[in-house]
């Protein structure tokens, strides 16, 4: 570290420190919550009085549990070390979507010429492709498709046999896939569908099981093929019918090329042919598979059980980096939150939140009847209009409370919520959450409007009202 | 140590609570007895304003429910009155009357209640108060005192203050009648054992001292007021004129980085920022000073060689007396021959 000139120290040293700030004053300067005007002029003493400084270090708690950090900023937005590093962070984005976008357009055009090149290198791509990620690369697997119906099955030629025993994997697995993730189904449902942990290992034996049985597995894809043309979202449909009418002229090639065994020839002439007309089904097929990607990570979404409608969960799924947001309560009652530090709010719904998963932090210890039907009647009512009176936050840990004993907790700066319910000895909690005292996230005070004090030390899971 | 024990039962169960909103008079006749009522209004030092009034007539209910004062066995009348004399105490340090509002609201009222009704000897007060704080307290004696026989005293000596084993006009006083709520009781605590303990080093030091250099047979000198030659006054003229025009808390880290020795960390955590920032403040500083001064003494009619060099003598912390080599009594003379009268004064000294 960088010293400085010995005068600075002596000249330091040499200020005059005005009256001494109190106890109350100092532990609320401690503690961030004095206003800025306040705060500036502690600082003013501090940078005076070696003795308050001394106090303010000794009173400090041991575990660093104090308010959320805030970055120190003395030089604004426009100054050039914040600037720096914006120019920066613009350079690497500008530079990934131009490299995301040369990948797509380069992508479809080495496949084709992949497929035009022969079945040999064909087998290669498929072989060097990962099918057990859950999102195959769609597009090859449509061709895949097209392929595997155009093909005759010439038994002399044996390799041809693996090779369309190998693409028809693919095809099996992807429209399936497809099907179940576009109508919001459980991922991985269905045994062919599903993502496949094991990789490799369950892409042999679809192999060895492809191999005995190629054109009932083409059969199957195009029926399938079929079946998922309608769930496809809205905005793809026209591509989708046009993928329907792409299928059958093969389908028509793939019986013409059935004829003989001997005309495998013609079975690859007619391959050709319908080689040359992929590339507008083919691309077609790939508008459709990239337009399938949001419904895919909306259908991710819905699997986690999270409103949908959210921004901030598409953040997330986006990989922005999301720091510890602030939060308010309007003068409506709303719970609002802020990325910006204050700059902009938005308003956060907790109206819709799912009822919290098995093993929560709902407390229904010893319920009685009654204090359920109170517990319900106060969340039908809360369910109607949600009016927040109390918010405490500690990072990402965030409590929010309100009216009709209406209290929430997330742990992912209100991403997700879990409506919470103290009880104790079977009696819930009654009345307005008026206040919201959460010093760390473990411990915490919730006061409602009944004069009511509930107290946790687990972060919600008992609670103990005094 | 005249401490009463107080037996601390667990599972204390709060008592039935009468329907507040039912039983309770109109808040305007409260708010007119609060701040009429005679005992009470001893409390007040001097006539509450009209700004705490109007405030509190908004408020009172909401941060009557939030206090919880009846628990421990203070009423709401008390409230009131604690709460007038906390705003009006703000306003008369200098508290701006807009922000009396956000004032009141920010005040952790339950605490204040918890603290004031101890001051006035509540038994359930002090059951909830040792509940809670008293290993709280302990721990963080130990934690500034580095050692247990002192933390111990520290903390009994603590307790004795908050009881009030100390008498006014024959009426107990009780340190925690100054808890005002801004911050929270726990933090309050540990801010009041801090003063204690720095104020018990400052005597206790002193004290040695003293005793230490009377038993060398030292005498004690006057301190001779040293003359600030002109030449030397330029140099802290610029650097008073450098660093009054740094932002507070830009001082607040070079005092305690380079005065007090503190680590960044423990700055980082004073501030509420993280390390890296306070690291990249210091040298960021750091490099600007030297110019800053530099500059400023060429604005005194310093030359940018002569205000270096000036910097560079002390940065060297060699033993040297600046402001005597640095004196015009004799017209200005090279570097080079100060630094020989220097090092030759060094020799007999």
């Amino acid at each position: 570290m960088t010293d400085v000139p010995k005068i600075v120290r002596e000249r330091l040293k040499a200020g005059v420190a005005a009256t001494h700030p109190d106890a109350n004053v100092l532990t609320a300067f401690s503690e961030r919550s004095l206003p800025e005007p306040e705060r500036e002029f502690v600082l003013h003493h501090l940078a005076r009085c070696a003795e308050c400084r001394e106090i303010v270090s000794l009173a400090l708690p041991e575990d660093g549990s104090t308010p959320a950090l805030q970055p120190v900023s003395s030089t604004g937005w426009l100054a050039w070390p914040t600037l720096r590093w914006v120019f920066i962070a613009a350079g690497i984005l500008v530079i990934a979507s131009l490299g995301t976008v040369q990948y797509r357009r380069h992508a479809p055009a080495s496949n084709v010429a992949a497929k035009r090149s022969g079945p040999a290198m064909y087998v290669k791509e498929a072989e060097n492709k990962p099918v057990a990620t859950p999102v195959p690369p769609r597009p090859p697997t449509v061709q895949e498709s097209k392929e595997a119906s155009d093909k005759a099955k010439p038994p002399s030629v044996s390799e041809q046999g693996k090779q369309v025993s190998r693409p028809s994997a693919k095809p099996v697995q992807t429209p399936a896939r497809l099907a179940p993730a576009l109508a919001g189904n459980d991922f991985g449902g269905r045994t062919m569908g599903g993502p496949l942990p094991h990789g490799p290992r369950v892409v042999n034996q679809f192999q060895q099981q492809n191999a005995n049985i190629q054109q009932q597995n083409a059969k199957a894809l195009l029926v399938q093929s079929a079946a998922a043309a309608p769930p496809p979202v809205p905005f793809s449909k026209p591509a989708t019918s046009q993928q329907a009418q792409a299928i059958a002229p093969p389908q028509t090639a793939r019986g013409d090329a059935a004829k003989s065994a001997e005309q495998s020839e013609t079975a690859l002439t007619v391959q050709s042919e319908s080689v040359t007309q992929q590339p507008s089904t083919y691309e077609i097929a790939q508008n459709n598979v990239e337009r399938a990607k949001p419904a895919d990570d909306l259908h991710l979404s819905a699997s986690r059980k999270v409103p949908v409608g959210s921004p901030s969960q598409f953040d997330t799924l986006a990989g922005k980096a999301v720091t510890a947001p602030r939060w308010t309560i309007n003068s409506s009652g709303a719970l609002q939150r802020s990325y910006d530090q204050g700059n902009t709010w938005q308003d956060v719904n907790v109206a819709a939140a799912v009822p919290a998963p098995e093993g929560s932090l709902l407390v229904p210890v010893e319920k009685s009847r009654a204090a359920e039907k109170d517990t319900d009647i106060a969340l039908a009512k809360k369910s109607a209009s949600p009016v927040f009176r109390a918010v405490a936050a500690n990072g990402s840990d965030v409590w929010a409370g309100g009216s009709s004993a209406m209290l929430y907790h997330s742990v992912d700066s209100g991403i997700h919520w879990t409506r919470i319910v103290p009880a104790f000895s079977g009696s819930p909690l009654t009345g307005d959450v008026i206040a919201l005292d959460f010093p760390d996230p473990q411990h915490g005070k919730v006061t409602t409007s009944t004069s009511e004090v509930w107290i946790t030390s687990d972060a919600g899971q008992t609670w103990q009202k005094q | 140590m005249p401490l009463r024990s107080v037996q601390i039962r667990p599972g204390i169960r709060l008592k039935a609570l009468t329907g507040f909103a039912v039983l309770s008079p109109p808040f305007r006749q409260y708010n007119e007895d609060c701040l009429n009522a005679g005992p009470l209004f001893r409390m007040i030092s001097g006539k509450p304003s009209s700004a705490v009034q109007s405030v509190l007539n908004e408020l009172l209910s909401e941060l009557h429910a939030k206090s919880g004062c009846e628990k421990f066995g203070l009423t709401r009348d008390s409230l009131c009155a604690i709460l007038t004399e906390v705003g009006t105490k703000h306003l008369s340090s200098g508290g701006p009357e807009p922000g009396l509002r956000a004032f009141y609201l920010s005040l952790r009222v339950d605490e204040l209640a918890l603290a004031r009704a101890c001051a006035e000897g509540q038994d359930q007060a002090w059951e909830v108060f040792l509940t809670r704080y008293r290993e709280k307290l302990y721990l963080s004696a130990l934690r500034i005192a580095r050692e247990d026989s002192a933390a111990r005293e520290l903390a009994d000596t603590l307790y004795a203050d908050l009881y009030g084993t100390n008498t006014r006009d024959g009426q107990r006083v009780s340190k925690l009648a100054s808890y005002t709520g801004r911050g929270s009781l726990e933090g309050w605590l540990r801010t009041v054992l801090a003063q204690e303990y720095v104020n018990r080093y400052r005597r206790t030091k002193r004290l040695v001292s003293l005793e230490e250099e009377s038993e060398e047979g030292a005498q004690f000198p006057a301190p001779e007021p040293e003359p600030i030659p002109a030449a030397d006054s330029r140099l802290s003229q610029a650097t008073d004129e450098v660093l009054a025009a740094l932002p507070a808390g830009d001082r607040m880290v070079l005092s305690a980085y380079y005065l007090d020795g503190r680590t960044l960390a423990e700055i980082a955590r004073t501030l509420g920022v993280h390390e890296s920032t306070i690291s990249r403040k210091v040298d960021k500083l750091a490099k600007s000073l030297r110019k800053q001064i530099v500059a400023a003494l060429g604005r005194r009619g310093m030359s940018r060689r002569q205000a270096e060099e000036a910097l560079e003598v002390d940065v060297r912390d060699v033993q040297l007396d600046i402001r005597r080599s640095l004196a015009q009594e004799s017209p200005p003379v090279s570097f080079s021959k100060k630094r020989v009268e220097a090092e030759v004064r060094e020799g007999e000294g």
